[in-house]
Formats: C-alpha cells, structure tokens, sequence
C-alpha cells in the first residue's frame, strides 16, 4: 500500500469512528429518552425493531450508488437529479443533523444543570459547554480525538455492564412484549426514526467494503444495553414517567455511586463529542455543493446552537421530540426522488 | 565587499570590520610570503598559537621566493599544502572565518583570502546526560561541540548514508548547525519542509536548540512540545534509523529531533535496552504515573467536594474529620500543595546538583509534615499530591513534564468548579487538542490517531525481532527493516 493510500484509509478509520459515536449515542438517547418510558421491558427489541426502516431506507440509497455507479451519496444525487439533487440532499442531511446537534446539546445541558447539579445556570453551563465545543471543533482533531479515546470509552462501557450483570435475572426477561404491552404500538412510532444516523453510517465512504460489519457493532449497543436493564431491573421502575435527565440517568440509578458517576462521565463525554461530530458533519454536509468549507462556519453553527439553548429546556425538548419521529421521511423521500432518475439513467448508459 | 589585491585597502576594511581599535581579543600579525607583504588575522582563544606557528606561519614564510598567486585558488593549487583551507572572496567572509576560529591570511597582490583551520575550543568532555538517565543503556551524552555531537552520533552509525549537511542559522549573529539523516530512510518530503523552515528563520541570533525549536514547531502556542530533545547520542541515532531528522547546534548538548510523535515523548531507551517483558512493565508503570499526575489531585478535589456519596465511608469520614481542623476549603488546599511541590522541584533544579536532591527532600518531608502538623493541609491530600508529582517526574520528556503539571492545575481548577464532569469535558477538550497537533506536518498522536501502519511498540514493547518495519515518519520505500525473520537460527513456527 502507498503512503498516500495508507494515510488515506487511516484518515477515513477516524472518520469512521466519528460516524459510529455519532450513531450509538443517537441511538441510545432515543432509546431512553423516547422508548423506554413507553414500553418498558420491551424496549430493547423495540430499538432492534426501529433500525428496520433505517436499514431500509440505507439499502435504498445504496441502490441509488450501485445504479449511478458513484462511491458517495452526493456524487449519486448529482448523477441522478443533477446539480439540484445534491444541493437537496445535503440540505436535508445537513439540516437533520443540525437537529441532531441540538438535541444532543439540550440533553447534554439538562443533564449538566438538572442531572447532576453541578454549579451554575443553564446560560452559564450552555457558555461553558459552547466554549468547550468552540475548542473541540477541529477538522481532524475531533474524529482523530473520538478514534483515539475509543478504547477508553469501550472499556468503561464494558466495566459498567460486568458490574450490571451479576443483578441480572432472567426471569425479568419474559414476557417478551413488555409490561406496558399497550404502548408498544406509540414506541415503535417514537422510535421510528432512531435509525437515521444508521443511515448515514451505511450510506457512508467509510463503511465500504470489507468493514461494513464491524462499522455497524456500535449500533447494537444501544439495544444491549436496553436489555441488560431489563434483566436487571423490573419494568415497572422502567416506565415511570420522569423528567428528561431523570430518564438518562435511570440506566444506573440503582448501582453503586461509584459506577453512576461514571457511568454519567462516560455519557457525558460521547454526548459532547457526538454533539461536536454532529455540528462537523452538519456543515461539511451543506458544504458539499460549494466544495469549500469555510473554517469558521462550523463554529457560527455552534454559536447558533448554544443560543437556542437560552430558550426554555422543557419547551424545546418538547419540540424537538414531536419532531423526532420524522426525520427519516425527509432521507426517505430524497432517496425515492433520485430512484427513478438512477433507474432511467442507468437504462440510458 | 570584495577583497582586492591592495593589503592596504584589506587591512583596513578588516581592522573596521573587527573593530580592532577596541577589541583586542582581534589580533594580526603582519609577515612576508612571496617577497610581499601579508597580514594574519585570527581571535585569541578561538585558534591554537601552536597550530598557527608550526602549520601557516612558519610553512608560509618559507615561500618568501615563489611568484604571489593570481587568486587563492591558484595559491592552494600551486603553494600552500594544508588539508583545510577555504578561500574567502569578501571581507564578510573573511570576518565570519576568523568568528568561527580560522586564520585568515591577506597577500598584496592576492584578490582574495586564505582562511585556515586553526580552530581549538574549549569544551566539555563527554559527560552522562542530567535529564535523560538509564539503567542499562549506554551513559554518554552531548557536549556543546558541534563537531564533538556529530562524531558521537557518527561512531554508533558509520555509515556513509548518515548525511550532515552543515549551515548556518541567524541573520546577523549566525550560528552553525548541522541537519543529520539517513540517506534513503529519511522521508524526503518531510526534508524539504525541515530545510524550508529552516531558511524562513529570520531571527538575528538563535542560542540554543529550544530557541529553535519554539522558532520551528507547528503549533507554538500548544500545551505539548511537538519535537524531541535529547541529550543522548543513541537515542539521537534510534530516531535517525526510523527516518526522523536530527538537528544539532553549536553551543547545545541538546539535540532537536522532529516529526515527533506524543509515543516519542514516553519511551525510553531503557525500553528497548531491557528486556521486552521489563520494558513493557516500566512503560505500563509510566503511564500509570501521567494519568495519576494528571488526574489523580483534580478527582480528588471532585469526589470530596461534589461526589462525597462515591467515597468509601471510612475514607470519606477520615477525610472529613481532619477536614473540620483545616482552615482552608480542599481546592484551595491541593492548588496550594501542587504549586509547593512544583516549587521544591524548581528550586532542587537551580541549586547545585550536590545540595539539589537533598534540599528536594528535606523540603518535602518537613514542609508536609510541618504543614499537617499545623492543621494547613489534610494528611490524605499529601500522599495524593505526593503521588501525582512523583507521576509527573516519572514522564521521561522533561518538557512533557511541564506540560504535565500544568494540565494537572487546570484539572484540579476544572475540578473544583464543575466536579467530575467539569475534568470529563477538560479530557474531551485536551484529546481533541492532542490529536489536532501536528509535528512537522505528521499527526501528533499517530499512530493511534490515525492509525497508521507500525511496529508493536507503543504501550506494549514487543520483542525487538517482531519489530520490522520503520515508523510512519520514514520513506515509504525503505519501510522494512531486514527481509526474513531477524533470529534466523530459532526454527520454532511464530
């Protein structure tokens, strides 16, 4: 392999890692955030159940390459609809992720200020966390940074779930539907659209080739995890109606403090690298048409997303939940759009 | 200005130039050669008197006779015999010759100057290095003689692809140095941009390596060092094998090594000296002792200050019990401790090395157990601040030490306002920070992040026959080291 080609693939690795983080923490506040408190027990296959439309919408848009012959998804849009389509499709995955970075800000902020009770208001802490993220949003650095700690984060979450799993009881596993059977239909309805970072992540340059399965492994962390909590605790406590950092915490709200604290370290700090990937991705994506990004866009989108957060948490995480089980439908209906075009295309070549 | 062929005009640009009416340490001496007259310029102390008797005065005075050379090359052609003349055709010339301890030599007739090598410094002898000790490996370090350094690294690789390419560095007040790689292993691109940097230094006088090397870094206002000094001849020449490029100063028995990776910057030579096993224990050891250094005063602050409910009961009851006693709050009383302890470690390295590591002690021990004594600080946090510092003297790279204690103060500040989650986002900030550096163009935390292909040699120290390939940082086409396995002999399936 060539030097070039070498620092080529070592280069798309971290890009790869970025993208993964990005996925699980997605998946996994989704999860707990909206599906958990609706179907308790049954969460865990819900999330499994939820990646379907995902998956779906990704083979969709992998078709749309293969037909197009192309290797990106902008270069397929443009193959497909022309200039317009990729100006489309990177607004609507740069504007997905935007959402996706506002919701991870105002999770990260009401976990610091309401979850933990660290000193300070909600306009300071959005300052700081803003001034952290101002920090971490280097081109490289930041997936370099996500790739470098992976180990780290792996092993913690590893350490949590062997602490877990000596309170785990099987029995806790059936009935397989959930205790709160009846709300199952509205979780897999809240829970549509987790599944649109997978999209990205299958969709993606780097998930190409031989490392298409170990790339999705993170994704299925989420669900793991929802189950070990079945096993460990009863469904009851698992539908409690609660307040947004209540719910992120629930994961660990019965193990020993020491495990809490990190397990609120570990969530901590992948929500503010996946906030920082998202704002990254975010303005590469509406860059794409223009070919050039501008190094202090990504920073003025931040600065944007911090302001938002001056606004009422509650209000917002309202919005940003009725807002959530569509975001696949816009990816989906891009990627219906640009299909009879590749097809026509493809029978033209 | 060129120097023509009247001694008269040269003597006198040359007594202006060396300002010889209030420098006496400029001599001259004023002789005949060729049947005309001749002056010798040289610096008192810079040359042998002996040297310029025997080898240029007296060989020189014999050639009263002889027909006067046209120019110095048709001098050294025909009448002067010395192995290390340079000819010099301006006066600046001359004048940077008789700076660097040549004795320069004007003939009336002669458009030009004859410069000899006369030179005779004085110098250290070879002495062990005082930041880079060893166990087992060898216990030379450099001196602060350009020629001295080059030698050392020459004799432990004698091969003719070990290129010293000599120049000078400053403007005004120049300096010698000498860039040193391997021919073929060095990457060539990573060259050029050395030797670019190299000439868009416009400073009037650089002093010593680390002046260099904050003129030459990629990031000058990060935290970390992005180069390696070294005060070790072999460790200079392991870099050289895996392609990097050293360069030497006149004046500093430091060597400037770059690209640089942050691996670099923890391994010792003691690792690969040792056996593979051993070397992996003390790096695991060593790394134990950064993250203690950096983490372990700010989790304190954290956990007692905003997570008492995660200590222990026992630990978190002693704690508070020796704390009612305290008149200060924990924060205030580990910056205090961390800042004492640097201050020890500062004032041990100024006074001599005889009283040094006894004023490190005794400093240590009475002021600790004075201060407990005295109700100023709590017992446990002693043994915490104790703990880090030894962990930050542990890091083999004396300015990633620094760098060390300084990210442990602002862990510890991070700590004292936002807990545990005010470090989390510190380490989320600082990894960034690491892996956006660059050394020389070359990703700082490569090659981790990003992977790039490499030997076993990062934490763990594989056995030294399973490391066969170079670094990242060499030419891509002289990547392997040796073709087969290295132990040829062992017939065991690996």
């Amino acid at each position: 392999m060539s030097q070039l080609t070498s620092r080529a693939a070592g280069e798309k690795r971290t890009r790869l890692s970025l993208l993964q983080l990005l996925c699980a923490v997605s998946l996994w506040r989704t999860a707990v955030t909206q599906v958990l408190p609706l179907c308790g027990a049954s969460a865990w296959w819900v999330t499994l159940a939820c990646l379907l439309p995902g998956i779906g919408t990704a083979a969709l848009l992998r078709w749309i390459m293969y037909l197009t012959h192309t290797d990106t998804l902008p270069e397929a849009f443009r193959a497909g609809l022309g200039k317009a389509g990729m100006w489309l499709l990177s607004a609507v995955l740069g504007a997905l992720l935007l959402v996706e970075g506002l919701s991870g800000l105002t999770v990260l902020i009401t976990l610091f200020t309401q979850g933990v009770g660290t000193r300070g208001t909600p306009f300071t802490l959005s300052l700081l966390t803003g001034g952290a993220l101002l920090l971490s949003l280097h081109r490289e650095g930041l997936s370099r940074a996500v790739h470098f700690l992976r180990w780290g984060m792996i092993a913690a979450t590893v350490l949590i779930a062997a602490c877990l799993l000596p309170d785990a009881r099987l029995d806790q596993l059936f009935p397989l539907y959930g205790v709160a059977d009846a709300s199952v239909p509205e979780a897999l309805k809240a829970g549509i659209s987790l599944a649109w970072p997978l999209t990205l992540l299958l969709t993606g340059p780097c998930a190409k080739g031989d490392g298409l399965s170990r790339a999705v492994l993170p994704v299925f962390a989420a669900p793991a995890a929802l189950l070990l909590l079945t096993l460990i605790m009863p469904g009851e406590l698992l539908t409690r109606p609660a307040a947004l950092a209540d719910l992120l915490l629930l994961p660990a709200k019965y193990a020993p403090n020491a495990l809490q604290i990190l397990y609120l370290c570990l969530l901590m700090l992948t929500m503010f690298l996946a906030v920082g990937a998202a704002v990254q991705l975010a303005t590469e994506q509406l860059c794409i048409p223009q070919k050039r990004c501008p190094g202090w866009l990504p920073h003025a989108v931040l600065i944007g997303l911090v302001l938002i957060q001056t606004a009422d948490a509650g209000t917002l995480w309202e919005l940003l939940s009725a807002v959530q089980p569509w975001l696949l439908v816009p990816l989906a209906g891009v990627a219906l759009l640009c299909l009879p075009a590749s097809i026509i295309r493809r029978k033209i070549v | 200005m060129p120097i023509t062929s009247s001694i008269a005009d040269n003597r006198r640009r040359m007594d202006a130039a060396l300002h010889r009416d209030i420098n006496p340490d400029m001599k001259v001496r004023h002789f005949c050669v060729f049947g005309k007259d001749a002056s010798l310029y040289y610096a008192e102390g810079l040359c042998s008197v002996d040297f310029l008797q025997h080898y240029v005065l007296t060989p020189l005075t014999e050639l009263r006779d002889a027909a006067v050379p046209a120019d110095p090359d048709a001098a050294l052609r025909e009448a002067v015999y010395n192995a290390d003349v340079q000819p010099a055709a301006t006066v600046s010339e001359a004048v940077t010759q008789v700076m660097t301890g040549r004795a320069v030599v004007f003939v009336d007739g002669m458009s030009g100057a004859l410069g000899f090598d006369v030179r005779v410094f004085v110098r250290r002898g070879i002495s062990p290095p005082l930041t880079e000790q060893v166990v087992l490996g060898p216990h030379e370090g450099f001196n602060e003689s350009l020629r001295d350094c080059i030698t050392l690294i020459r004799r432990i690789l004698p091969t003719p692809d070990l290129i010293s390419e000599m120049r000078t560095i400053g403007s005004r007040y120049p300096v010698g140095m000498c860039v040193m790689y391997l021919h073929g292993v060095a990457d060539e691109t990573t060259l050029s941009r050395i030797k670019a940097r190299l000439d868009g230094i416009r400073a009037d006088h650089v002093l010593s390596v680390g002046a260099l090397q904050q003129l030459m870094e990629d990031r000058p206002y990060a935290l970390l060092p992005q180069c390696i000094l070294t005060e070790r001849p072999d460790r200079a020449a392991s870099m050289l094998l895996e392609g990097q490029i050293v360069l030497l100063l006149d004046g500093s028995s430091q060597a400037l090594v770059l690209p640089a990776s942050i691996w670099h910057l923890l391994h010792t030579p003691d690792d690969t000296s040792a056996r593979f096993q051993y070397g992996t224990f003390m790096r695991v050891i060593r790394l134990l002792g950064l993250l203690c250094a950096l983490l372990l005063p700010g989790l304190f602050v954290a956990f007692v200050t905003f997570h008492p409910e995660a200590l222990p009961v026992t630990l978190l009851t002693s704690i508070l019990e020796s704390q009612a006693s305290v008149p200060f709050s924990i924060p205030i009383e580990t910056l205090v401790m961390l800042v004492m302890f640097n201050l020890i470690g500062e004032a041990a390295t100024r006074v001599p090395s005889v009283v040094g590591s006894t004023l490190g002690t005794v400093s240590g021990l009475i002021l600790g157990s004075a201060a407990v004594d005295a109700h100023l600080v709590h017992p446990l946090l002693l043994i915490v601040v104790a703990v880090a510092s030894l962990g930050s003297y542990a890091v083999p790279d004396y300015s990633l030490g620094i760098a060390l204690r300084i990210g442990q103060l602002l862990m510890v500040l991070a700590g004292s306002v936002f807990g545990v989650y005010g470090m989390v986002l510190m380490i989320a900030v600082g990894a960034v920070r690491l892996c956006s550096l660059t050394s020389l163009g070359s990703p700082f935390a490569a090659p981790c992040s990003p992977p790039r292909a490499h030997n076993p040699d990062g934490v763990i120290c594989a056995p030294l026959w399973m490391q066969r390939w170079r670094t990242w940082l060499s030419a891509a086409d002289d990547r392997l080291r040796v073709c087969g396995p290295m132990r040829r002999w062992d017939r065991r399936k690996r």
